[in-house]
C-alpha cells in the first residue's frame, strides 16, 4: 500500500512536471510572510509577498484557482501526535481590489463551494455537541519524505484550494492592487475528546505557501497524516474502495489510555520486590478496513521507571492468524527532549514470525534510559534535592506498526494487553505476566510480572511492593479475593511520585 | 445486554489471572449400557494444559464430585462407564481444598464458563454443548468486551449505504473533568463489519457511544453488568 501511495504521487508529480516544462514555466512555489496564527485565525496580505503578474501566474498553473500550502505545527491534542495532526476550517474569506475600484469576494460561509481541502470532517464546535461537516487540514510532523524534491514538499502538509474564475491580472482591463486571505480555524468543542480534540487548534503557528501544480500535487498525494486520521471524509474519494484502507480505528484501552507493567527481573528469585525494575506504559490500535478487519496494529510505548542494574529487553507478543504477513516498522525516541532524532528500533528484523508478531520494542534498557543524574536507576529513587533537582524524567518512547499485507480478522489476534514480556540480558531469563503465564509467580503466589494500572506510584528502590502498598499481601494471599483495590492504598514515603500518564507520556 | 461474569460459578472474587479457554467435546462410547464424557482444557491460543482437575458432578447429586480426573499430556481427559440417560455437569476444580491447590499453576486461572451441563440422553450418537468460550480475564482492572451492531440497535436509524456515518464508543474517564476514553472511531458502512474489541476498566460501569451522520445524530449506553 505504501508502494502505491509513492507510486500515485510520483506519477502526479512527474506528469505535472514534464507538462509544465513542456511550457517552459518555471513558477516556483513560495513561502508566505504571513501565518496562521495560535488563536487561530490567519489575515494572510498576498500582496506582500507576490504581486499581482505573480499571482495570476499561479492561479493559472491551477487552471483558474489559487492553491496554498499549509503546514500544519499543533500540539498533541485527543490521539494528535507528530506523524497526525489536524485543524478544521471555520471560514474562508478572499478578498481581492482592483484597480478599477471593484471587489471581488470569496466567502466560504456565503459560497461553500468556492474554496475546499481534500479532507472533511463532521465536528462540533464549542460549546455545542451537534455537528456539522468541516473542511479539514491534515498533517505530521518531523518526518523525512524520501520522494521530495524540494523544501516546500518536504514542509508542507495539506492544500487549501480557492476556485477563481477571474483574472487578477490584465493590462488590458483590470488588475488586481490588493488580494487578502482570511482563513479562521474551528474552535471545536474537545471536551468531547476525539474527534473534535484532534481537530482543535492547539498549538504554534501554522506556515502557509503559495503552491506551484507539482507541489500541489505531491502534497495532495503524499496525505501527510491522514491515515490515521480520525474519521476522515475524503473530498474526492477513489472510485474504488482499497480493502487495506483505514475506516475505523479500535483502541485498546482507549485512545488515550495505557496499559502500564511493572516486572521484578531477579526471576526466579523474589529479590528486593518493589517492582520497579521496569515499568513500561503502552498502547495499542487496530486500523480497521470498510469490512471491519484488521489492515494494520499500531503500537505507542514509554519507559516509565527502571529501577535495576540489569539490562532488559522489552517484548510485545501477538499472536496472529496462521498465514498472516506484512511490514514491520518501529522507532525510538530516546530522548524527549530531542523528539525529532529518531532511531529504528533494532528488534524490528524478525519480529513477524508464522503466527506471531514478537517485537523487541525497547531493547538494552540501561543503555537507552540512563539516568540523567547519574544514578544507577531511573524515576525510582527520590531526587528532589540538589545538586538533581529531579522529579521525573520521562523515559525513551516506541512507536510501532505492522501493516498486513492482507486483511485479517480480529478475532484471529490475540486478545489485549497481549503478552508484553522483559527478557533478562544479565540472566537470560524471560519474565512475563503472571496474567499471561501463572508460571511467572513464586511459591507463595507473588507475581515477576504483573499489569497495573496507568496512574500507578512504584515503590521506592528497595521497598518491597508489600511496604509500599500495605494490602498487597491480603490480594495475594487471597489470591486476589479482598483487597482487590490494593493499589489505590499507598504510603506516600515509600512510594515515588512520578506524575500520571499526562507526565510520561510526551 | 449482558457480558460473561468474569469470575463465574463462585470461584469467589478470583481476579488475579487467567487465562484460558475450556473445549469440551462429548461422546458416548460404543460399550453396550455406558457411555463416555471427553474433552480437552487450552488456553486461549488453543494449547493443551496439563494436570487441570476436572470434576464431574452428576446434576441430581450433591456438591461433591462423582469422579475427577486430570488433564494429560494434551489437555485431555475423558470420563468412562457413565449411565446413559442421567445429566451431568463438568467442570473445572477450582475450590481452595488443599487438593485443588496441589495445582498451583491453574489456581489463578479463570475459566469462562467454569462448569458445563451435559446431558446423555442417547447411547449413540453425538451430544450438541454450548462450546466453552474462553475470556482472558486480565489482572483485577480491566475486563474485555466483545461489541457487536447488535449492540447499538440506533443503527438502523441511519442509511449506512448512502450517507457517511460513524460510530463512536467510549467510557467515562476516571476523572469527570477529562474527556471520555475512546475506544471505537470511525466509519460504519455497513453493519456487519462491526464487531470489535475492548478493554474496559473494571471500574467503568457502561459504555458509551454516539452514532452520527450529517443530518442526524443518536446517542446510547451499554450497562457492564456482572453474571
Amino acid at each position: 500500500m505504501i508502494l502505491k501511495k509513492y507510486f500515485a504521487y510520483l506519477l502526479a508529480a512527474v506528469s505535472l512536471g514534464c507538462v509544465q516544462a513542456a511550457w517552459g514555466q518555471t513558477l516556483s512555489s513560495l513561502p508566505l510572510s504571513d501565518v496562521i496564527k495560535s488563536q487561530g485565525t490567519g489575515n494572510i496580505d498576498l500582496f506582500k509577498d507576490v504581486s499581482a503578474e505573480q499571482l495570476e501566474q499561479y492561479r493559472l498553473d491551477h487552471g483558474a484557482m489559487l492553491v496554498i500550502g499549509v503546514d500544519i505545527n499543533e500540539s498533541a491534542s485527543g490521539s494528535e501526535k507528530a506523524s497526525t495532526q489536524g485543524v478544521a476550517i471555520k471560514r474562508m474569506v478572499l478578498d481581492v481590489r482592483f484597480d478599477d475600484g471593484s471587489q471581488l469576494l470569496l466567502d466560504s460561509s456565503l459560497s461553500p463551494n468556492c474554496c475546499f481541502t481534500e479532507s472533511q470532517a463532521l465536528l462540533a464546535e464549542v460549546p455545542l455537541q451537534t455537528r456539522s461537516q468541516y473542511y479539514t487540514l491534515l498533517g505530521e510532523s518531523g518526518s523525512s519524505r524520501i520522494s521530495s524534491t524540494n523544501s516546500i514538499q518536504e514542509l508542507f502538509d495539506s492544500t487549501l484550494k480557492i476556485e477563481l474564475d477571474q483574472p487578477l491580472f490584465d493590462p488590458a482591463g483590470k488588475t488586481a492592487v490588493s488580494a487578502d486571505l482570511q482563513i479562521v480555524l474551528l474552535q471545536t468543542n474537545d471536551s468531547l475528546g476525539d474527534p473534535e480534540a484532534f481537530y482543535d487548534f492547539s498549538g504554534g503557528f501554522e506556515d502557509l505557501a503559495l503552491l506551484n501544480a507539482v507541489d500541489a500535487a505531491f502534497i495532495d498525494a503524499y496525505a501527510a497524516g491522514r491515515e490515521e486520521a480520525p474519521t476522515v471524509i475524503l473530498t474526492n474519494p477513489p472510485a474504488e474502495d482499497d480493502t487495506l484502507s483505514i475506516s475505523s480505528w479500535n483502541y485498546f484501552p482507549s485512545a488515550s489510555s495505557f496499559y502500564v507493567v511493572g516486572y521484578e527481573d531477579l526471576y526466579p528469585y523474589k529479590g528486593d520486590y518493589d517492582f520497579n525494575d521496569l515499568t513500561v506504559a503502552y498502547r495499542i490500535q487496530y486500523g480497521l478496513n470498510s469490512d471491519g478487519d484488521v489492515v494494520a496494529v499500531q503500537g505507542l510505548a514509554y519507559l516509565v521507571t527502571r529501577g535495576s542494574s540489569f539490562s532488559h529487553d522489552w517484548r510485545l507478543a501477538i499472536t496472529l492468524p496462521p498465514g498472516a504477513d506484512g511490514v514491520v516498522s518501529c522507532s525510538l525516541t530516546p530522548d524527549y527532549r530531542y523528539p525529532l532524532l529518531q532511531e529504528s528500533c533494532p528488534g524490528q528484523d524478525g519480529a513477524l514470525q508464522e503466527g506471531l508478531f514478537d517485537l523487541a520494542v525497547f531493547s538494552d534498557t540501561l543503555v537507552i534510559f540512563p539516568d540523567p543524574a547519574g544514578s544507577l536507576f531511573v524515576n525510582s529513587q527520590r531526587l528532589y534535592s540538589a545538586p538533581w533537582n529531579l522529579k521525573f524524567f520521562p523515559g525513551p518512547k516506541a512507536e510501532f506498526r505492522l501493516d498486513f499485507d492482507a486483511p485479517v480478522t480480529a478475532a484471529g489476534l490475540q486478545s489485549p494487553p497481549y503478552d508484553p514480556y522483559l527478557f533478562v540480558r544479565d540472566t537470560n531469563q524471560e519474565v512475563r505476566l503472571m496474567e499471561v503465564d501463572p508460571a511467572y509467580q513464586d511459591i507463595d503466589g507473588y507475581p515477576f510480572g504483573m499489569l497495573l494500572t496507568d496512574n500507578w506510584k512504584p515503590p521506592l528502590e528497595f521497598t518491597d511492593t508489600a511496604v509500599a502498598y500495605p494490602q498487597f499481601d491480603e490480594f495475594v494471599s487471597s489470591e486476589g479475593a479482598s483487597s482487590t483495590a490494593w493499589y489505590l492504598d499507598f504510603l506516600i514515603d515509600y512510594i515515588v511520585e512520578i506524575p500520571n500518564s499526562s507526565g510520561w507520556a510526551w | 445486554m449482558m457480558f460473561h461474569s468474569m469470575h463465574p460459578n463462585g470461584g469467589g472474587d478470583r481476579r488475579m489471572l487467567l487465562i484460558g479457554s475450556f473445549l469440551l467435546l462429548c461422546g458416548l462410547a460404543g460399550q453396550a449400557g455406558a457411555a463416555s464424557i471427553e474433552g480437552q482444557v487450552t488456553d486461549t491460543a488453543g494449547k493443551g494444559l496439563v494436570k487441570v482437575p476436572v470434576c464431574l458432578k452428576a446434576t441430581s447429586a450433591s456438591e461433591s464430585c462423582a469422579k475427577t480426573r486430570y488433564t494429560d499430556k494434551r489437555g485431555g481427559y475423558s470420563f468412562k462407564g457413565l449411565k446413559t440417560g442421567g445429566d451431568y455437569s463438568v467442570e473445572i476444580l477450582l475450590d481452595r481444598s488443599a487438593a485443588a491447590r496441589k495445582f498451583e499453576s491453574y489456581r489463578t486461572y479463570v475459566w469462562s464458563p467454569q462448569a458445563q451441563h451435559v446431558s446423555l440422553v442417547m447411547k449413540n450418537g453425538a451430544i450438541e454443548l454450548a462450546p466453552f468460550v474462553g475470556k482472558f480475564n486480565f489482572s483485577n482492572y480491566q475486563r474485555s468486551v466483545r461489541l457487536t451492531a447488535a449492540d447499538f440497535p440506533e443503527l438502523v436509524e441511519f442509511d449506512l449505504a448512502a450517507d457517511y456515518v460513524v460510530l463512536k464508543v467510549s467510557f467515562a474517564a476516571g476523572d469527570p473533568e477529562q474527556p471520555p476514553e475512546t475506544i471505537f472511531l470511525g466509519q460504519v458502512s455497513t453493519s456487519d463489519q462491526i464487531r470489535f474489541e475492548a478493554s474496559v476498566p473494571l471500574s467503568a460501569t457502561a459504555i458509551d457511544y454516539e452514532i452520527y451522520s450529517a443530518s442526524r445524530s443518536l446517542a446510547g449506553s451499554i450497562a457492564l453488568t456482572e453474571g
